[in-house]
C-alpha cells in the first residue's frame, strides 16, 4: 500500500483518538488551543506503532509502515495495543493531569469510544466492494463524523459527569468495551476478514455490552441524582429550621397579642371602645409577606435556599420581595436543577445591585410549565445585549477568568430540560429593572 | 537496619507475592502449551517460546506491584513523619534493597521454575539432526538447566536496574503513571531507536533475552550495553530532577 494512504488513515486516526481523548478529559470550560499540540504528538505516535524494519533483504535494511491489521484499533497484535494504551495514558496523565483514578477511567473511555465508533463504521461499510482503500477511508470518515458530532454535543459531559462520580461502576463502564473487543481483536488475530466473515458476532457483542453499559451508567446517573438531592437535603434542612424557629418566635409574638387583646375587650367599657383597642393591636401582627411566601413553597429545599439568599442580601442591605404562586414538586424538572437555576439568577442579582435596591423574585405557573424570574434594577438592556450574556465566558463582573458560567449554564440547563429563557426590561415604580429568568416544564 | 526492612517488606508482601505466583502460572501455562505449534531441537527451547511475551513485558510486572510504594508515602506525607526516627538516606536505602530484592524475585522465580517445568515436566517432541545456531550452545543443549539459572539470574539483575529506574521516578516525580508506565516507555523507546539506527545488538532486550539475534551479533559488550545505558539513564534521570530541577523526595 502506497505510504501517502497509510499517513492519511494515520492522520484520519489520530484525528479521532484526540476527539476521544480530549471529550474525556476537558471540560467546555477549560478547553484549550494548546491542546492542539495533542494531534502531532499522537500522530508521531500512532506512526511509530505502524513502522517496522525489515533486516537482512536484498536490498539491506527497509523501513515500512505496517499495511495490514490497523483497520478497527491502530495497533494490529495485542502486545503493541497494551502498549499503546500505556502510552496513551501517560500521555494523557502527563497533559491533563487528571486525578489518579481518572486517569485510567478516561483513558479507558477514550479508547473504548474509539473501538466502537470504528467497529460500527466497519459494520456499516462490511459490505466487499473492489475499491477497498476508499471502503477504509470510509469507514475511518465515518466514525471521525460520528466522534465529532459527539463532541459537539453534550455527550461527552454527562459521560464525564457521571463516570466521574461512579466509582467501580465507572472503571467497568470505561473500560468493559475496550477489554471485550481487544479480546476479539486478538482472537482474530487482528485479520479483517476474519473479523468481516463473523461481523455478525462481533456487532452482537459490541451490542450487548453498549445496552449493559447504558442500563449500568442509567443506575449510576440515578444513584448520582440522588446523591444530589441528599447532599441537597443535608445543606437546605438546617436552613428550614432556622426558618421554623423564626416563625415560632413569631407565634410567641402572636399570643402574647392574643392575651393582650383579651385584656383589651374585657377591660373595655364599650363596643367601640373595644373595636378601637382590639384593631391598634391587630395592626402589626401579620406574618411578613416573604415568610408567607416561604410557607407556601411546597419544596423545603427550595425554601430553605430563598430563605439563605433573603438573609445573604439582608446583611448587605438589599431587599427580596418574594412572590411564589406556583408549586415547584408538581415539575418535571428536578429540585436539584431549580436549586441551580435560582441559586445562579440570585446571586447574579445580588451582585449586580447595591446597597438599599430591591430585587423581586417571582414563581407563577404559566399553563404546565412554572416561570421564574428575577427582577433587579439596571439600566435598559437590548436583546442582543441579553443573548450575549448568556454566551460561554461573558461576564460584567470584574474577575473575568473565574466568571462568565452561570447563565451559560443556565442555558444548557434549559435546553437540556426543553424550557425557555426569559430576558425582557420592566418598569416599577418608575425605575428600569432587568429581569431574567426561565420558564421549564 | 533489619527492622525496617522486615517493615518494607510488610507493606509490598501482598503484591509482590501476587505477582510473583500469576507469573509462575502464566510462565508455565505457556511453557506447556507454546511449543507445541513448533518445532524443537532441545527441551529448554519450550521454556524460551513461553517465556517470549514475559521479555516484552517485564518492566510492567516490576513496576506494577513496586512503584506506587514510595509515591504514594510522599503523597500521604509518611516520609515527613519518618524522618524523625531515621535518615532518609537509611530510610530509602531499605526500601530501595527490599523493593530491589522483591524484582529479581519477580523475575527470577517464574523464569526458574518454568525452567524446570520445560526440563523435568512436559515432553515436548524434540526434532533430531542438525541443531540450529544458539547462543552458548553447549551449555544450552548439555547443562541447560545451569543455563537457565544463570540466565534467569542475568534477568534478575537487569529487573533490579528497570526497579532502580522506576525507583527514581517514585522518589521526585508526581505523576503515579509516569512512575509506573515509564521504565516500560524506555525500553520500548530505547528498542524502537536501536533498531532503526540498526544496533540492535546494544537494546535492553537484547541483552534480556541473548536468542532474539543470531549468534554472531552476540557478544560481552552487546550483553552489557544495554544495562550500562540503562544506569547511565538512571544517574542521568537522578542527576536532572535532584540537582537541576531541585525536587526533593519529600515535595509532592
Amino acid at each position: 500500500m502506497d505510504n501517502t494512504i497509510i499517513i492519511s488513515e494515520i492522520i484520519f486516526d489520530s484525528l479521532m483518538m484526540y476527539l476521544c481523548c480530549e471529550g474525556m478529559f476537558r471540560s467546555s470550560e477549560t478547553k484549550k488551543r494548546r491542546d492542539l499540540i495533542l494531534i502531532p504528538i499522537i500522530f508521531l505516535f500512532f506512526m511509530m506503532l505502524r513502522f517496522s524494519v525489515s533486516a537482512d533483504t536484498p536490498a539491506g535494511t527497509i523501513f515500512m509502515f505496517e499495511p495490514k491489521g490497523y483497520e478497527i484499533a491502530p495497533a494490529n497484535n495485542l502486545f503493541i495495543l497494551l502498549f499503546m494504551i500505556m502510552i496513551l495514558l501517560f500521555i494523557n496523565s502527563v497533559y491533563y493531569r487528571p486525578m489518579d483514578t481518572w486517569a485510567i477511567c478516561g483513558t479507558m473511555g477514550a479508547f473504548s469510544i474509539y473501538l466502537a465508533a470504528r467497529t460500527l463504521g466497519l459494520a456499516v461499510f462490511s459490505f466487499d466492494t473492489a475499491n477497498k482503500i476508499m471502503i477504509e477511508f470510509a469507514n475511518r470518515l465515518l466514525s471521525l463524523s460520528f466522534v465529532t458530532f459527539m463532541y459537539y454535543t453534550t455527550f461527552f459531559e454527562r459521560l464525564r459527569l457521571i463516570l466521574n462520580n461512579g466509582g467501580l461502576s465507572a472503571i467497568i463502564v470505561s473500560s468493559n468495551i475496550t477489554v471485550i473487543l481487544s479480546t476479539v481483536l486478538s482472537y482474530f488475530s487482528f485479520d479483517i476478514l476474519l473479523i468481516k466473515e463473523n461481523l455478525f458476532v462481533v456487532s452482537g457483542i459490541l451490542f450487548l455490552l453498549l445496552v449493559f453499559d447504558s442500563v449500568l451508567l442509567y443506575y449510576n446517573y440515578s444513584k448520582l441524582q440522588d446523591q444530589k438531592h441528599l447532599h441537597m437535603l443535608e445543606q437546605y434542612i438546617p436552613i428550614i429550621e432556622e426558618v421554623i424557629s423564626h416563625i415560632r418566635s413569631r407565634q410567641h409574638e402572636f399570643q402574647n397579642q392574643l392575651l393582650a387583646i383579651d385584656a383589651a375587650v374585657h377591660s373595655a367599657d364599650t363596643l367601640e371602645e373595644a373595636q378601637k383597642n382590639v384593631s391598634a393591636l391587630t395592626a402589626g401582627i401579620t406574618l411578613a409577606p416573604n415568610d408567607r411566601n416561604l410557607l407556601i413553597c411546597d419544596s423545603k429545599i427550595i425554601t430553605g435556599m430563598l430563605y439563605g439568599k433573603i438573609q445573604q442580601a439582608k446583611l448587605a442591605n438589599i431587599n427580596i420581595s418574594l412572590t411564589i404562586e406556583a408549586l415547584f414538586k408538581k415539575c418535571k424538572t428536578s429540585e436539584t436543577d431549580w436549586i441551580e437555576v435560582i441559586g445562579i439568577l440570585l446571586d447574579n442579582a445580588i451582585e449586580a445591585v447595591s446597597s438599599g435596591d430591591t430585587i423581586y423574585v417571582k414563581a407563577r405557573q404559566i399553563d404546565m410549565r412554572l416561570e421564574f424570574t428575577v427582577s433587579n434594577p439596571a439600566a435598559s438592556m437590548s436583546n442582543l445585549e441579553f443573548i450575549h450574556l448568556f454566551n460561554k465566558g461573558v461576564t460584567s463582573k470584574k474577575n473575568i477568568s473565574h466568571h462568565g458560567f452561570g447563565l451559560y449554564n443556565i442555558l444548557r440547563l434549559s435546553e437540556r430540560l426543553h424550557g425557555k429563557i426569559l430576558t425582557y426590561n420592566e418598569e416599577i415604580a418608575s425605575e428600569n429593572y432587568v429581569v431574567f429568568g426561565v420558564l421549564l416544564p | 537496619m533489619s527492622n525496617v526492612l522486615k517493615s518494607e517488606w510488610k507493606k509490598v508482601h501482598l503484591p509482590v507475592t501476587a505477582t510473583i505466583l500469576l507469573s509462575t502460572v502464566a510462565a508455565l501455562i505457556l511453557t506447556s502449551t507454546v511449543h507445541l505449534q513448533y518445532t524443537m531441537w532441545h527441551r529448554l527451547e519450550a521454556w524460551e517460546l513461553g517465556t517470549e511475551y514475559f521479555s516484552l513485558l517485564f518492566p510492567v510486572l516490576i513496576t506494577l506491584p513496586l512503584g506506587w510504594n514510595l509515591y504514594y508515602e510522599r503523597k500521604h506525607n509518611f516520609v515527613s513523619y519518618v524522618l524523625p526516627r531515621i535518615s532518609m538516606k537509611k530510610y530509602l536505602q531499605a526500601k530501595w534493597i527490599v523493593h530491589a530484592i522483591s524484582a529479581f524475585f519477580i523475575i527470577f522465580v517464574p523464569y526458574m521454575l518454568s525452567a524446570i517445568w520445560a526440563l523435568y515436566f512436559i515432553n515436548p517432541t524434540i526434532t533430531k539432526g542438525v541443531t540450529p545456531e544458539h547462543v552458548f550452545l553447549e551449555q544450552f543443549a548439555n547443562t541447560p538447566l545451569l543455563y537457565a539459572a544463570v540466565l534467569s539470574c542475568w534477568k534478575g539483575l537487569i529487573a533490579v536496574l528497570i526497579l532502580s529506574l522506576c525507583f527514581v521516578f517514585a522518589m521526585y516525580l508526581e505523576n503515579i503513571f509516569v512512575i509506573i508506565t515509564g521504565p516500560f516507555v524506555y525500553t520500548v523507546l530505547e528498542n524502537f531507536i536501536l533498531a532503526i539506527l540498526g544496533l540492535e545488538e546494544f537494546r535492553l532486550i537484547t541483552s534480556f533475552e541473548p536468542s532474539t539475534l543470531a549468534v554472531s551479533a552476540i557478544s560481552i559488550f552487546s550483553q552489557i550495553s544495554g544495562p550500562a545505558l540503562l544506569c547511565t539513564m538512571i544517574l542521568v534521570t537522578k542527576f536532572f530532577l535532584h540537582k537541576m530541577r531541585k525536587m526533593s523526595v519529600t515535595s509532592l
